[in-house]
């Protein structure tokens, strides 16, 4: 797992989309939604500036740097 | 009836990342079939041409439609394609690496055989084997980083819109 944490779930569920929602609203696949939100998948600044534009709030309120000592 | 919805660029990349992993697989066994074929007995030589004849088509029919389908996509918006990102697109370039450093061992590990047993095979028989295992680390490598990808969870059905 990467030290990028996220938080995509959450804002999707408030939002009522699906992956695959998300996805063809950002211009990626389901798979690169998927992958990035298990934090398989450490998506590029524009993706994460383009989750954050499509839920209209700050990329840190998205995504954000796991604590160093795993807390 | 309802019409299918057109495949968005990041799906027609995904869609080529796997047909050509999947064609990989086909090549790889062609070549490992070939590569093999040296060391059967010649009254085999015809069926090995002919498997290693329809392996090549298989690939061939694998990969061509979604190839096809990515060219003409990129014709109609080539920024388009330039700014798609894609795990299964970063996944085969990692894959790609991994059969780099597979092929740079196979031919040092070649190299050293070669000069201790001097076995006298073919060159034939080293380039069938050098493109197989290029090829089939490739697709390997490949389909073991994507493998886990399919048990991601999307929204319970009841909050999907």
């Amino acid at each position: 797992m990467s030290e990028l944490s996220n938080r995509i779930r959450v804002f999707r569920a408030e939002h009522r989309m699906s992956q695959g929602d998300l996805a063809d609203a950002i211009g990626v696949s389901r798979k690169t939604i998927s992958t990035i939100e298990v934090g398989r998948f450490v998506p590029s600044t524009v993706i994460a500036l383009k989750i954050a534009r499509h839920f209209s709030v700050p990329v840190e309120e998205i995504f954000s740097l796991a604590a160093p000592d795993g807390r | 009836m309802a019409e299918t919805p057109a495949p968005t660029t990041a799906q027609i990349v995904d869609t080529f990342m796997q047909r050509t992993a999947l064609g990989l697989v086909l090549i790889a066994s062609k070549f490992v079939l070939t590569a093999t074929s040296h060391f059967l007995p010649a009254a085999s030589e015809d069926m090995v041409d002919i498997t290693a004849v329809l392996l090549s088509i298989a690939a061939v029919f694998v990969i061509l439609p979604s190839f096809s389908r990515y060219v003409a996509a990129r014709q109609k918006d080539k920024s388009c394609f330039a700014n798609v990102e894609s795990y299964l697109a970063e996944m085969f370039k990692e894959a790609g690496m991994r059969a780099f450093s597979a092929t740079f061992v196979l031919l040092i590990g070649l190299q050293i055989f070669t000069d201790l047993a001097e076995p006298g095979l073919p060159i034939v028989f080293y380039l069938d084997l050098i493109v197989a295992v290029m090829t089939g680390s490739a697709a390997v490598s490949y389909f073991l980083l994507v493998q886990d990808d399919e048990e991601e969870e999307d929204l319970p059905e009841d909050e999907a819109p």
